[in-house]
Protein backbone atom coordinates (compact mmCIF):
# COMPACT_ATOMS: atom_id res chain seq x y z
CA UNK A 1 0.00 0.00 0.00
CA UNK A 2 1.41 3.18 -0.60
CA UNK A 3 -1.70 5.44 0.19
CA UNK A 4 -1.23 6.40 3.96
CA UNK A 5 -4.03 8.42 5.80
CA UNK A 6 -2.43 11.12 7.82
CA UNK A 7 -4.67 12.18 11.25
CA UNK A 8 -2.58 15.72 11.02
CA UNK A 9 -4.33 18.95 10.71
CA UNK A 10 -3.60 20.04 7.46
CA UNK A 11 -1.39 22.73 7.20
CA UNK A 12 -3.90 25.22 4.99
CA UNK A 13 -6.09 27.58 7.14
CA UNK A 14 -9.47 26.69 5.67
CA UNK A 15 -8.97 23.03 5.77
CA UNK A 16 -8.24 23.44 9.73
CA UNK A 17 -11.38 25.32 9.92
CA UNK A 18 -13.80 23.20 7.50
CA UNK A 19 -14.74 20.86 10.06
CA UNK A 20 -16.20 23.30 12.60
CA UNK A 21 -17.85 25.39 9.71
CA UNK A 22 -19.63 23.28 8.57
CA UNK A 23 -20.87 21.73 11.81
CA UNK A 24 -22.14 25.42 12.56
CA UNK A 25 -25.43 25.28 10.87
CA UNK A 26 -26.21 21.78 12.39
CA UNK A 27 -25.38 23.20 15.52
CA UNK A 28 -27.98 26.10 14.89
CA UNK A 29 -30.31 23.79 14.11
CA UNK A 30 -30.59 21.81 17.62
CA UNK A 31 -30.09 24.90 19.46
CA UNK A 32 -32.54 27.05 18.62
CA UNK A 33 -35.32 25.72 19.07
CA UNK A 34 -34.05 25.20 22.29
CA UNK A 35 -33.21 28.20 22.92
CA UNK A 36 -36.72 29.49 21.74
CA UNK A 37 -38.10 27.53 24.57
CA UNK A 38 -36.04 28.42 27.37
CA UNK A 39 -36.17 32.11 26.12
CA UNK A 40 -39.75 32.27 26.71
CA UNK A 41 -39.70 29.42 29.17
CA UNK A 42 -38.34 31.78 31.96
CA UNK A 43 -40.82 35.01 31.52
CA UNK A 44 -42.63 35.46 33.91
CA UNK A 45 -46.15 34.19 32.58
CA UNK A 46 -44.86 31.06 31.95
CA UNK A 47 -42.94 30.82 35.37
CA UNK A 48 -46.38 31.28 36.79
CA UNK A 49 -48.04 28.82 34.49
CA UNK A 50 -46.17 26.08 35.82
CA UNK A 51 -47.89 26.01 39.01
CA UNK A 52 -51.29 25.78 37.68
CA UNK A 53 -52.87 22.54 38.90
CA UNK A 54 -53.51 21.36 35.08
CA UNK A 55 -49.48 21.63 35.06
CA UNK A 56 -48.63 20.42 38.48
CA UNK A 57 -51.00 17.36 37.44
CA UNK A 58 -49.33 16.77 33.99
CA UNK A 59 -45.73 16.91 35.87
CA UNK A 60 -46.86 14.20 38.11
CA UNK A 61 -48.35 11.91 35.77
CA UNK A 62 -45.68 12.04 33.86
CA UNK A 63 -42.52 11.09 36.66
CA UNK A 64 -45.05 7.90 37.71
CA UNK A 65 -45.43 6.52 34.32
CA UNK A 66 -42.07 6.80 33.30
CA UNK A 67 -41.19 5.70 36.79
CA UNK A 68 -43.11 2.66 36.19
CA UNK A 69 -42.50 2.42 32.66
CA UNK A 70 -38.62 2.30 33.77
CA UNK A 71 -38.80 -0.35 35.95
CA UNK A 72 -41.42 -2.64 34.26
CA UNK A 73 -38.26 -2.16 31.52
CA UNK A 74 -35.45 -3.31 33.34
CA UNK A 75 -37.84 -6.55 35.13
CA UNK A 76 -38.13 -6.99 31.47
CA UNK A 77 -35.37 -6.07 29.45
CA UNK A 78 -32.54 -7.06 31.64
CA UNK A 79 -32.79 -11.14 31.21
CA UNK A 80 -32.74 -10.33 27.82
CA UNK A 81 -29.94 -8.21 27.69
CA UNK A 82 -28.23 -10.67 30.11
CA UNK A 83 -29.12 -13.18 27.69
CA UNK A 84 -27.68 -11.64 24.39
CA UNK A 85 -24.79 -11.11 25.86
CA UNK A 86 -23.87 -14.76 26.57
CA UNK A 87 -23.56 -15.27 22.86
CA UNK A 88 -27.11 -17.93 22.48
CA UNK A 89 -26.10 -20.50 20.04
CA UNK A 90 -29.92 -19.77 18.30
CA UNK A 91 -31.74 -16.69 17.89
CA UNK A 92 -29.73 -14.30 18.89
CA UNK A 93 -30.01 -12.12 15.73
CA UNK A 94 -34.24 -12.45 15.60
CA UNK A 95 -34.32 -11.92 18.94
CA UNK A 96 -31.95 -8.86 18.43
CA UNK A 97 -33.94 -7.82 15.48
CA UNK A 98 -37.11 -8.05 17.67
CA UNK A 99 -35.36 -5.96 20.45
CA UNK A 100 -34.86 -3.03 18.54
CA UNK A 101 -37.93 -2.78 16.27
CA UNK A 102 -39.66 -0.52 18.53
CA UNK A 103 -37.07 1.58 18.04
CA UNK A 104 -37.35 2.58 14.59
CA UNK A 105 -41.54 1.45 14.60
CA UNK A 106 -43.05 4.92 14.44
CA UNK A 107 -45.01 5.11 17.81
CA UNK A 108 -48.17 5.65 16.86
CA UNK A 109 -48.20 2.12 15.17
CA UNK A 110 -46.53 0.85 18.29
CA UNK A 111 -49.84 2.22 19.77
CA UNK A 112 -51.91 0.69 17.40
CA UNK A 113 -49.86 -2.55 18.31
CA UNK A 114 -50.88 -2.62 21.59
CA UNK A 115 -54.31 -1.57 21.40
CA UNK A 116 -54.90 -4.64 19.01
CA UNK A 117 -52.95 -6.31 21.80
CA UNK A 118 -54.14 -5.53 25.05
CA UNK A 119 -57.34 -3.24 24.03
CA UNK A 120 -60.74 -4.45 24.49
CA UNK A 121 -61.25 -6.03 21.49
CA UNK A 122 -57.17 -6.89 21.12
CA UNK A 123 -56.22 -11.01 20.91
CA UNK A 124 -55.54 -11.01 25.00
CA UNK A 125 -58.71 -8.27 25.33
CA UNK A 126 -61.19 -10.98 26.19
CA UNK A 127 -59.25 -12.67 28.37
CA UNK A 128 -57.79 -9.66 30.49
CA UNK A 129 -61.88 -8.61 30.64
CA UNK A 130 -62.61 -12.05 31.80
CA UNK A 131 -60.52 -11.75 35.30
CA UNK A 132 -61.64 -7.77 35.56
CA UNK A 133 -58.70 -5.90 33.97
CA UNK A 134 -59.36 -3.30 31.04
CA UNK A 135 -56.21 -2.43 30.61
CA UNK A 136 -56.85 0.60 27.39
CA UNK A 137 -57.17 4.02 28.34
CA UNK A 138 -55.97 4.11 31.67
CA UNK A 139 -52.45 4.73 33.65
CA UNK A 140 -52.03 1.48 32.98
CA UNK A 141 -51.84 1.38 29.63
CA UNK A 142 -49.53 4.89 29.82
CA UNK A 143 -47.20 2.90 31.67
CA UNK A 144 -47.17 -0.03 29.25
CA UNK A 145 -46.71 2.47 26.05
CA UNK A 146 -44.04 3.83 27.85
CA UNK A 147 -42.16 0.80 28.33
CA UNK A 148 -42.79 -0.48 24.80
CA UNK A 149 -40.76 2.33 23.32
CA UNK A 150 -37.98 2.30 25.66
CA UNK A 151 -37.16 -1.63 26.13
CA UNK A 152 -34.62 -0.76 23.55
CA UNK A 153 -32.65 1.40 25.19
CA UNK A 154 -32.46 -0.74 28.32
CA UNK A 155 -31.68 -3.77 26.05
CA UNK A 156 -29.16 -2.20 24.25
CA UNK A 157 -26.96 -0.54 26.92
CA UNK A 158 -27.17 -3.24 29.26
CA UNK A 159 -25.78 -5.99 26.85
CA UNK A 160 -23.42 -3.76 26.52
CA UNK A 161 -22.42 -3.55 30.34
CA UNK A 162 -22.77 -7.22 30.99
CA UNK A 163 -20.37 -7.61 28.04
CA UNK A 164 -18.20 -5.65 29.59
CA UNK A 165 -17.83 -7.83 32.29
CA UNK A 166 -14.45 -8.93 33.23
CA UNK A 167 -13.95 -12.80 32.78
CA UNK A 168 -10.02 -12.35 34.15
CA UNK A 169 -11.30 -10.69 37.41
CA UNK A 170 -13.80 -13.14 37.49
CA UNK A 171 -10.93 -16.10 37.29
CA UNK A 172 -8.19 -14.90 39.53
CA UNK A 173 -11.04 -14.23 42.06
CA UNK A 174 -12.21 -17.69 41.65
CA UNK A 175 -8.71 -19.08 42.23
CA UNK A 176 -8.29 -16.83 45.41
CA UNK A 177 -11.61 -19.09 46.74
CA UNK A 178 -14.30 -16.55 45.88
CA UNK A 179 -17.81 -18.20 46.08
CA UNK A 180 -20.48 -17.72 43.65
CA UNK A 181 -21.99 -14.97 45.75
CA UNK A 182 -18.78 -13.57 46.39
CA UNK A 183 -17.62 -12.69 43.06
CA UNK A 184 -21.08 -11.49 42.66
CA UNK A 185 -21.41 -9.35 45.34
CA UNK A 186 -17.60 -7.81 45.03
CA UNK A 187 -16.84 -8.23 41.11
CA UNK A 188 -19.86 -8.38 39.12
CA UNK A 189 -21.99 -5.82 40.99
CA UNK A 190 -19.82 -3.37 41.08
CA UNK A 191 -18.80 -3.28 38.18
CA UNK A 192 -22.58 -3.01 36.82
CA UNK A 193 -23.58 -0.53 39.10
CA UNK A 194 -22.34 2.39 36.47
CA UNK A 195 -23.33 0.88 33.23
CA UNK A 196 -27.10 -0.27 34.28
CA UNK A 197 -27.61 3.06 35.91
CA UNK A 198 -26.75 5.18 32.85
CA UNK A 199 -29.05 2.41 30.93
CA UNK A 200 -31.73 2.76 33.48
CA UNK A 201 -31.43 6.82 32.87
CA UNK A 202 -31.88 6.12 29.36
CA UNK A 203 -34.51 4.74 29.64
CA UNK A 204 -36.41 6.91 31.85
CA UNK A 205 -35.86 9.83 29.40
CA UNK A 206 -36.81 8.18 26.35
CA UNK A 207 -40.28 7.08 28.71
CA UNK A 208 -40.59 10.79 29.92
CA UNK A 209 -41.00 11.93 26.07
CA UNK A 210 -43.18 9.22 25.08
CA UNK A 211 -45.98 10.88 23.38
CA UNK A 212 -47.39 9.02 19.99
CA UNK A 213 -47.75 5.00 21.41
CA UNK A 214 -49.61 7.16 24.30
CA UNK A 215 -52.17 8.93 22.94
CA UNK A 216 -52.76 5.98 20.70
CA UNK A 217 -53.16 3.19 23.24
CA UNK A 218 -53.75 5.31 26.55
CA UNK A 219 -55.55 8.23 25.60
CA UNK A 220 -55.10 11.68 26.70
CA UNK A 221 -57.39 12.05 30.14
CA UNK A 222 -56.14 14.11 32.68
CA UNK A 223 -53.97 12.65 35.94
CA UNK A 224 -54.50 9.80 34.63
CA UNK A 225 -52.85 9.47 30.80
CA UNK A 226 -52.13 12.94 29.98
CA UNK A 227 -47.90 13.22 30.33
CA UNK A 228 -46.11 16.40 30.17
CA UNK A 229 -45.96 15.79 26.19
CA UNK A 230 -49.64 15.34 25.61
CA UNK A 231 -50.47 18.16 27.64
CA UNK A 232 -47.90 20.55 25.78
CA UNK A 233 -49.61 19.14 22.83
CA UNK A 234 -53.39 19.77 23.91
CA UNK A 235 -52.80 23.38 25.01
CA UNK A 236 -50.75 24.60 22.67
CA UNK A 237 -52.86 26.35 21.01
CA UNK A 238 -54.96 28.21 23.84
CA UNK A 239 -52.40 28.73 26.11
CA UNK A 240 -48.69 28.99 25.00
CA UNK A 241 -47.78 29.81 28.13
CA UNK A 242 -48.15 26.36 30.02
CA UNK A 243 -46.91 24.96 27.22
CA UNK A 244 -43.81 26.39 26.86
CA UNK A 245 -43.53 26.13 30.96
CA UNK A 246 -44.44 22.34 30.73
CA UNK A 247 -41.93 21.83 27.90
CA UNK A 248 -39.29 23.82 29.50
CA UNK A 249 -39.72 21.64 32.61
CA UNK A 250 -38.96 18.37 30.35
CA UNK A 251 -35.68 20.17 29.24
CA UNK A 252 -34.80 20.58 33.06
CA UNK A 253 -35.67 16.70 34.26
CA UNK A 254 -33.72 15.39 30.83
CA UNK A 255 -31.16 17.75 31.70
CA UNK A 256 -30.52 16.66 35.82
CA UNK A 257 -30.54 13.11 34.39
CA UNK A 258 -27.84 13.04 32.09
CA UNK A 259 -26.36 15.47 34.80
CA UNK A 260 -26.98 13.01 37.61
CA UNK A 261 -25.72 10.12 35.47
CA UNK A 262 -22.90 11.94 34.66
CA UNK A 263 -22.10 12.22 38.22
CA UNK A 264 -23.02 9.21 39.49
CA UNK A 265 -20.77 7.78 36.43
CA UNK A 266 -17.23 9.50 37.50
CA UNK A 267 -17.80 9.25 41.28
CA UNK A 268 -18.07 5.36 41.99
CA UNK B 1 1.27 -36.65 46.72
CA UNK B 2 1.15 -35.86 42.65
CA UNK B 3 -0.06 -34.64 40.11
CA UNK B 4 -1.39 -36.47 37.35
CA UNK B 5 -2.13 -34.65 34.17
CA UNK B 6 -3.14 -35.97 30.61
CA UNK B 7 -5.02 -33.96 28.78
CA UNK B 8 -6.28 -33.07 25.70
CA UNK B 9 -7.11 -28.95 25.20
CA UNK B 10 -8.69 -27.19 22.75
CA UNK B 11 -5.84 -24.11 21.13
CA UNK B 12 -7.02 -22.79 17.96
CA UNK B 13 -7.05 -24.99 14.45
CA UNK B 14 -7.84 -28.58 14.30
CA UNK B 15 -5.02 -30.26 16.33
CA UNK B 16 -5.98 -30.26 20.21
CA UNK B 17 -2.80 -29.71 22.67
CA UNK B 18 -1.53 -32.78 24.44
CA UNK B 19 -0.35 -32.56 27.45
CA UNK B 20 0.66 -35.18 29.98
CA UNK B 21 2.99 -35.39 33.14
CA UNK B 22 2.89 -36.27 36.34
CA UNK B 23 4.76 -33.77 39.20
CA UNK B 24 4.97 -34.40 42.93
CA UNK B 25 5.23 -32.26 46.06
CA UNK B 26 8.42 -29.84 45.66
CA UNK B 27 8.64 -29.93 41.66
CA UNK B 28 8.61 -26.72 39.86
CA UNK B 29 7.64 -27.60 36.16
CA UNK B 30 9.05 -24.49 33.76
CA UNK B 31 6.54 -24.78 30.59
CA UNK B 32 8.10 -22.84 27.91
CA UNK B 33 6.99 -22.98 23.99
CA UNK B 34 6.22 -20.05 21.40
CA UNK B 35 3.17 -17.87 21.45
CA UNK B 36 -0.25 -19.38 20.61
CA UNK B 37 1.14 -22.99 21.48
CA UNK B 38 -1.04 -23.26 24.38
CA UNK B 39 0.95 -22.83 27.92
CA UNK B 40 -1.96 -20.21 28.92
CA UNK B 41 -4.44 -22.57 28.07
CA UNK B 42 -2.78 -25.63 29.95
CA UNK B 43 -2.67 -23.47 33.17
CA UNK B 44 -5.98 -22.37 32.79
CA UNK B 45 -7.20 -26.18 32.33
CA UNK B 46 -5.23 -26.78 35.42
CA UNK B 47 -6.57 -24.34 37.43
CA UNK B 48 -10.07 -25.40 36.35
CA UNK B 49 -10.60 -22.10 34.79
CA UNK B 50 -11.25 -23.73 31.18
CA UNK B 51 -12.93 -27.11 30.29
CA UNK B 52 -10.70 -29.69 28.24
CA UNK B 53 -11.76 -31.85 25.43
CA UNK B 54 -10.83 -34.92 27.20
CA UNK B 55 -7.84 -36.45 29.77
CA UNK B 56 -8.17 -36.06 33.02
CA UNK B 57 -6.23 -34.47 36.04
CA UNK B 58 -6.08 -36.30 39.47
CA UNK B 59 -4.33 -34.74 42.80
CA UNK B 60 -3.72 -38.60 44.69
CA UNK B 61 -7.33 -39.95 44.86
CA UNK B 62 -9.14 -36.71 44.00
CA UNK B 63 -10.37 -36.52 40.27
CA UNK B 64 -10.37 -32.71 38.84
CA UNK B 65 -11.39 -33.42 35.91
CA UNK B 66 -12.48 -36.08 33.87
CA UNK B 67 -13.19 -36.02 29.93
CA UNK B 68 -14.54 -32.23 29.45
CA UNK B 69 -16.73 -32.41 32.96
CA UNK B 70 -14.97 -29.85 36.10
CA UNK B 71 -15.41 -31.76 38.55
CA UNK B 72 -13.40 -30.08 41.47
CA UNK B 73 -14.02 -26.01 40.90
CA UNK B 74 -11.01 -23.75 40.80
CA UNK B 75 -12.11 -22.29 44.36
CA UNK B 76 -11.30 -25.70 45.57
CA UNK B 77 -7.97 -26.34 44.07
CA UNK B 78 -5.54 -24.57 46.14
CA UNK B 79 -3.81 -22.98 43.21
CA UNK B 80 -2.33 -19.16 43.95
CA UNK B 81 -2.58 -17.72 39.93
CA UNK B 82 -0.78 -15.10 38.53
CA UNK B 83 -2.07 -14.64 35.20
CA UNK B 84 -0.27 -12.82 32.34
CA UNK B 85 -2.12 -9.57 32.65
CA UNK B 86 -1.95 -8.59 36.64
CA UNK B 87 -5.93 -7.76 36.93
CA UNK B 88 -5.83 -6.13 40.07
CA UNK B 89 -8.59 -4.75 41.29
CA UNK B 90 -8.24 -0.76 39.63
CA UNK B 91 -10.31 0.71 42.94
CA UNK B 92 -8.63 -1.28 45.40
CA UNK B 93 -5.30 -0.33 47.11
CA UNK B 94 -2.05 -2.65 47.06
CA UNK B 95 -3.06 -4.16 50.51
CA UNK B 96 -6.58 -4.61 49.31
CA UNK B 97 -5.73 -6.64 46.50
CA UNK B 98 -2.85 -8.30 48.62
CA UNK B 99 -5.23 -9.43 51.24
CA UNK B 100 -8.17 -10.52 48.80
CA UNK B 101 -7.72 -14.59 49.52
CA UNK B 102 -8.35 -14.19 52.86
CA UNK B 103 -11.06 -11.97 52.56
CA UNK B 104 -12.77 -14.07 49.81
CA UNK B 105 -12.60 -16.85 51.79
CA UNK B 106 -13.98 -15.42 54.94
CA UNK B 107 -10.47 -15.67 56.95
CA UNK B 108 -11.02 -11.47 57.46
CA UNK B 109 -13.84 -8.94 57.54
CA UNK B 110 -11.16 -6.79 56.17
CA UNK B 111 -7.99 -6.68 54.90
CA UNK B 112 -5.69 -7.15 57.53
CA UNK B 113 -1.44 -6.67 57.35
CA UNK B 114 -0.90 -9.10 59.51
CA UNK B 115 -2.21 -11.28 56.67
CA UNK B 116 -0.29 -10.43 53.69
CA UNK B 117 2.49 -8.49 55.34
CA UNK B 118 5.53 -10.80 55.30
CA UNK B 119 4.29 -11.05 51.51
CA UNK B 120 4.44 -7.20 50.61
CA UNK B 121 7.62 -7.07 51.96
CA UNK B 122 9.24 -10.10 49.80
CA UNK B 123 7.85 -8.66 46.90
CA UNK B 124 9.22 -4.69 48.33
CA UNK B 125 5.95 -3.69 48.01
CA UNK B 126 5.85 -1.45 51.61
CA UNK B 127 6.00 2.03 50.06
CA UNK B 128 3.37 1.02 48.08
CA UNK B 129 0.95 -0.33 50.10
CA UNK B 130 -1.97 2.56 50.45
CA UNK B 131 -1.32 3.25 47.17
CA UNK B 132 -4.28 2.46 44.26
CA UNK B 133 -3.89 -0.43 42.05
CA UNK B 134 -5.09 1.59 39.24
CA UNK B 135 -1.66 4.28 39.27
CA UNK B 136 0.86 1.48 40.05
CA UNK B 137 3.42 0.91 36.77
CA UNK B 138 3.42 -2.24 34.86
CA UNK B 139 5.78 -3.48 37.57
CA UNK B 140 4.63 -3.05 40.40
CA UNK B 141 1.25 -4.13 39.73
CA UNK B 142 3.19 -7.70 38.48
CA UNK B 143 4.60 -7.87 42.02
CA UNK B 144 1.48 -6.68 43.92
CA UNK B 145 -0.14 -9.77 41.65
CA UNK B 146 2.66 -12.48 42.82
CA UNK B 147 2.30 -10.93 46.44
CA UNK B 148 -1.53 -11.82 46.33
CA UNK B 149 -1.42 -15.38 44.87
CA UNK B 150 1.70 -16.30 47.78
CA UNK B 151 -1.16 -14.70 50.09
CA UNK B 152 -4.06 -16.37 49.40
CA UNK B 153 -2.05 -19.33 51.11
CA UNK B 154 -2.00 -21.93 48.19
CA UNK B 155 -0.73 -25.14 48.12
CA UNK B 156 0.25 -24.47 44.37
CA UNK B 157 1.21 -21.67 42.63
CA UNK B 158 0.41 -21.24 38.31
CA UNK B 159 2.38 -18.34 36.99
CA UNK B 160 1.71 -17.15 33.48
CA UNK B 161 4.70 -15.21 32.10
CA UNK B 162 5.29 -13.51 35.78
CA UNK B 163 8.76 -11.07 34.33
CA UNK B 164 6.18 -10.00 31.02
CA UNK B 165 5.57 -6.94 32.24
CA UNK B 166 8.81 -6.51 34.70
CA UNK B 167 12.24 -4.24 33.62
CA UNK B 168 15.02 -6.19 33.04
CA UNK B 169 16.81 -4.20 36.23
CA UNK B 170 14.35 -5.49 38.89
CA UNK B 171 13.84 -9.13 37.27
CA UNK B 172 16.63 -10.42 40.17
CA UNK B 173 15.13 -9.57 43.30
CA UNK B 174 11.66 -10.52 41.82
CA UNK B 175 12.84 -14.49 41.06
CA UNK B 176 13.99 -14.00 44.46
CA UNK B 177 11.19 -13.60 46.05
CA UNK B 178 9.31 -15.85 43.73
CA UNK B 179 11.80 -18.57 44.19
CA UNK B 180 11.75 -17.84 48.47
CA UNK B 181 7.83 -18.10 47.92
CA UNK B 182 7.44 -21.33 46.06
CA UNK B 183 9.38 -23.28 48.73
CA UNK B 184 7.73 -22.16 51.48
CA UNK B 185 4.24 -23.68 49.56
CA UNK B 186 4.14 -27.60 49.33
CA UNK B 187 3.78 -27.77 45.13
CA UNK B 188 4.54 -29.07 42.39
CA UNK B 189 4.41 -25.20 40.87
CA UNK B 190 3.85 -24.54 37.67
CA UNK B 191 5.47 -21.64 35.71
CA UNK B 192 5.07 -20.78 31.89
CA UNK B 193 7.94 -18.31 30.79
CA UNK B 194 9.58 -17.14 27.64
CA UNK B 195 12.90 -17.30 30.04
CA UNK B 196 14.08 -20.41 31.63
CA UNK B 197 17.30 -19.13 32.66
CA UNK B 198 15.78 -17.11 35.21
CA UNK B 199 14.92 -19.47 37.53
CA UNK B 200 17.51 -21.95 36.76
CA UNK B 201 18.56 -21.86 40.35
CA UNK B 202 15.59 -23.68 41.48
CA UNK B 203 16.22 -26.36 39.42
CA UNK B 204 13.05 -26.72 37.21
CA UNK B 205 11.83 -29.49 35.35
CA UNK B 206 11.80 -27.64 31.55
CA UNK B 207 9.04 -28.95 29.38
CA UNK B 208 8.26 -27.65 25.96
CA UNK B 209 5.33 -27.24 23.82
CA UNK B 210 6.13 -28.49 20.35
CA UNK B 211 3.56 -29.18 17.53
CA UNK B 212 1.24 -29.88 19.72
CA UNK B 213 2.70 -31.76 22.43
CA UNK B 214 4.53 -31.06 25.35
CA UNK B 215 7.61 -32.62 25.68
CA UNK B 216 10.76 -32.93 28.88
CA UNK B 217 13.74 -32.09 28.42
CA UNK B 218 15.52 -35.19 29.83
CA UNK B 219 18.51 -33.03 30.27
CA UNK B 220 17.22 -30.54 32.47
CA UNK B 221 18.67 -28.36 29.70
CA UNK B 222 18.41 -24.66 30.77
CA UNK B 223 20.77 -22.80 28.19
CA UNK B 224 17.49 -21.18 25.84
Amino acid sequence: MTTTLSTRPSPRRWGRWLPLLTSVPGLMFIALPICALIWLGVSSEAMQALWRPASLQAIRVSLGVASAATLLCAVLGLPIAWWLSRDPQFGARLVRGLAMTPLVMPPVVAGTGLLLTFGRKGILGTQLEAIGLSISFTGLAAILAAAFVSMPLIILSAEAAFRGLSRAHDDVARTLGASAYVRLRHIVIPQLRRPLFAATALCFGRALGEFGATITFAGSFPGRTRTVPLAVYQILQRDQDSAVALSVSLIVVSFLIMILSGRVLRSS
Amino acid sequence: MTLRVDLELFVGGDTPLCAEFAASRGDVLLVTGPNGSGKTTLLRALLGLVAPLGGEVRWDAAVWSSGPELLVPSEARCFGYVPQDPTLFPGQSVVENVALGAVFRGLASSPREDVCAEWIEDFGLGPLRNRPAAKLSGGEASRTSLARAFASAPRHLALDEPLAHVAEASRPAIVDAIVRGLQKRDGPHIIMSHHPKWFAKIAPRVLRIENHNLIEDQGRDQSS
